[in-house]
Formats: structure tokens, C-alpha cells, sequence
């Protein structure tokens, strides 16, 4: 029989000490502002509160929680296109150092969110190709062509405007 | 050489440590608030004619549990079936027949946001459940409310309440005022007496319509109670 992990009740405070800033990171990089990302962040751990499955793995947990995480965002995004906000990017306020900004991450911003998503998932969490196609319902395929996309993207734009 | 920077900027991303605990609050404030609901509403119905069938149920159910040892326990399952649907049926009379007198009973209900996630909750159709009188004092309308069932949900939770939506009508059915109010008032023995602006009307009669009230209860979120509330005043 497989071992399941902690029940959500009873581990809120370590899931978001583990996975907060994580989810965090991607919330914010994908929503802008850092109201939506906490609003997408809450929604994230009351579905893990009220309805997360039995974990096999702590990699299992990991993956469910940035899936739901992102598909959180691309809720708020869709609600944000009828609904826009005059709020700009407050990105650089949660980073932990104060070195200069490359610009690097403003850049990211200008980015349409599907590479968004990708990138992160890729370059900052590590996750391989095929995982990355579960985790955002596409094939492995598609998940290479948007990676292709959005570093080309990212390259001109960064090269472009902040180089 | 962008993946390093972006993987090492991003990095540097955290989350502040208060809204971790907001969050983490949140949540399990969410979690408390359904168990809370489920149970208002369980005790809401637990009033209500099915009571009846569900403690007959319980009775019957309890009496199966005793026997389930014994090689009768088929038999008094198929009975305890029986006892049940038989209860039901009499319950969801009772209920139909209360319906059918014209007795309207409130209930709670979920405000959902555009994503179907529930983010509070009102308690509609109490028109039946509240008595509302008005007389004018000074510069403004005192509204005295009763709440018959003073000692069921949600009544007996909430702390103060006052009048959120209401409209001033004249002789001729014209509406003069709508507005809202800000003002509660604590509820001693199921009487609250609140107050309202009056605006400048002439002499005349009056109606005072009131479509919604809201209640406040310490460390909960207010609740909003619809209904439909008429009452003269003459000036």
C-alpha cells in the first residue's frame, strides 16, 4: 500500500513555509502585483485545505501545488482582462537583496504569460520538459516550442530595452 | 547568459512573512466558517418538521446497530429501511403543509465570487421573521426592529445590526430617499431600536421600506439579511 503524506489541515504553516515563497515567485512573476498574487496564493492553499488528494511524494505535493498555483493566475488573468487594473508591477519590491536591478525581470513581464510559465517552471524550478507538459495540460512538444519562444522573446527584449 | 540572471533574480523573490500568516489565517478562518455555516444550517432545519424523522431515523438506526450481532440483523435492516423512508415521507409532509400555509422560514446563502469560490454569505427571505416599526424623533426616523425568532440562527449570534438599504416613499408611491446606513445598534432581548437620517420632507404620510438589514457578530463577517419590510410614518 502506498504511504500517503501529512493531511492539509495539518501542515498549512509548513507547506507555506516550504512551498510559499516558491509559489509566491510564480504568482507574482505571473500576475504583476502582489495583491493578485496573495489573492491567487490564498485561493491556492484553500484548495489544498479543503481538497488536496492523498500525496505519494513530496514532489507529488510540490507538482499539485504549482498547478494549481498557475492555473489560479490564469483565472485572475482572464478576470483581469475584463477587469483591468491601473496598478503597475510592484516585482521589485520582494526581492530579498537591494543590488541593482538588471532589468531582466521587467523584461519577463512584457512576456504574454504562457512563456511566463514556462520559463519559470523551467529555468527557476527545474522541472523537466515532460513534467511541465502535465502540469500545463500540453504536450511535451508544445512545451519545447513555447520554452523556444519565450527565450527568444526574452533575449530581444532584454537586449533590446535593457541592455 | 538571461536564464542565469533570471533564475538568480527571481531567486530573490520572497514572500513577507505576514502574509504568510495572513494567509494561513485565511485559511483555516475559511475552513471554521464552513464547519460554522454547515452547522447554522443543520441547526436551522433541526427546527424545522424533518427533525422529526431524522430522530426517528437515529432511533431506528441506533436499534440496527444493537442487533448487528445477532442473525436478525438483515431482517431489522430491511425494517429500519422501511421506519426510515416511512419518516421521511411524513417529514417532507409536514414540510409541504408548512409550505403551503404560506409560512415563509429564512435561509442562508453562499455569496459566490465570478470563479464560484464562496467569499461570505447572506441569509435571504426573513420578511416573516421580523417585525419593523417606525415613528420620527427629532431629525430622524427611529426603526424599531423585532426578531421573532430571537433565539435561533442567525439571530441569536449576531451582536448588532442595522439598517443597510432602505427607501422613503410619499402619498403618491414616489420614491424621495434611497439610501444606506452605516449605523448599528446592539440588540437587547430581540428588540433593536435603529436610526435614520430624515431628510428634509414636507408634512405628510410616509412609507418606510426596508430591503435589507445587516448583522454583526464579534470576529465574523457581517451578515447581510434580505427581506421586505414596509412601515408608515407621518410627518
Amino acid at each position: 500500500m502506498k504511504e500517503t503524506l501529512a493531511r492539509p489541515a495539518d501542515d498549512l504553516e509548513w507547506v507555506m513555509e516550504t512551498y510559499g515563497n516558491m509559489l509566491f515567485r510564480l504568482c507574482l512573476v505571473m500576475l504583476g502585483n502582489s495583491a493578485d498574487a496573495e489573492d491567487a496564493l490564498q485561493e491556492t492553499m484553500l484548495k489544498y485545505y479543503r481538497k488536496a488528494p492523498a500525496f505519494t511524494s513530496e514532489e507529488h505535493r510540490k507538482a499539485w501545488l504549482l498547478t494549481v498555483a498557475g492555473n489560479q493566475c490564469k483565472d485572475l488573468l482572464r478576470f483581469r482582462a475584463k477587469h483591468p487594473l491601473a496598478e503597475d508591477t510592484d516585482i521589485y519590491e520582494y526581492k530579498s537583496s537591494d543590488g541593482e536591478n538588471s532589468g531582466i525581470l521587467e523584461a519577463l513581464m512584457t512576456l504574454p504569460e504562457k512563456f511566463r510559465l514556462v520559463l519559470i517552471l523551467h529555468y527557476v524550478e527545474e522541472y523537466p520538459v515532460k513534467d511541465i507538459a502535465k502540469m500545463v495540460g500540453k504536450t511535451p512538444s508544445a512545451v519545447k516550442m513555447r520554452l523556444q519562444k519565450g527565450r527568444k522573446l526574452l533575449k530581444e527584449v532584454y537586449r533590446k530595452e535593457y541592455m | 547568459m538571461e536564464r542565469t540572471l533570471l533564475k538568480e533574480e527571481i531567486k530573490e523573490i520572497t514572500m513577507p512573512d505576514e502574509m504568510k500568516a495572513r494567509i494561513v489565517e485565511n485559511c483555516r478562518n475559511a475552513g471554521l466558517e464552513k464547519e460554522n455555516i454547515d452547522m447554522k444550517i443543520m441547526d436551522i432545519e433541526g427546527k424545522a418538521a424533518i427533525d422529526n424523522s431524522v430522530v426517528e431515523n437515529k432511533t431506528t438506526e441506533r436499534t440496527v446497530q444493537n442487533k448487528t450481532h445477532t442473525a436478525s440483523a438483515r431482517k431489522w435492516s430491511r425494517i429500519a429501511t422501511v421506519a426510515a423512508a416511512v419518516a421521511l415521507c411524513l417529514g417532507l409532509g409536514g414540510v409541504t403543509v408548512m409550505a403551503g400555509s404560506g409560512k415563509l422560514e429564512g435561509f442562508f446563502a453562499d455569496v459566490t465570487r465570478w470563479d464560484g469560490a464562496v467569499v461570505g454569505m447572506t441569509y435571504e427571505q426573513a420578511t416573516e421573521e421580523i417585525e419593523v416599526s417606525a415613528t420620527v424623533s427629532g431629525d430622524s426616523i427611529v426603526v424599531d426592529v423585532v426578531f421573532l425568532k430571537a433565539g435561533e440562527a442567525p439571530y441569536a449570534f449576531l451582536d448588532s445590526v442595522g439598517v443597510q438599504a432602505y427607501s422613503i416613499v410619499n402619498a403618491e408611491g414616489k420614491t424621495l430617499v434611497e439610501g444606506t446606513s452605516n449605523e448599528k445598534a446592539g440588540i437587547a432581548d430581540g428588540i433593536v431600536s435603529c436610526k435614520l437620517p430624515l431628510d428634509e420632507l414636507e408634512s405628510g404620510n410616509y412609507k418606510l421600506i426596508i430591503t435589507e438589514f445587516v448583522g454583526s457578530a464579534k470576529a465574523d463577517q457581517d451578515l447581510p439579511i434580505k427581506g421586505y419590510w414596509v412601515c408608515e410614518f407621518s410627518l
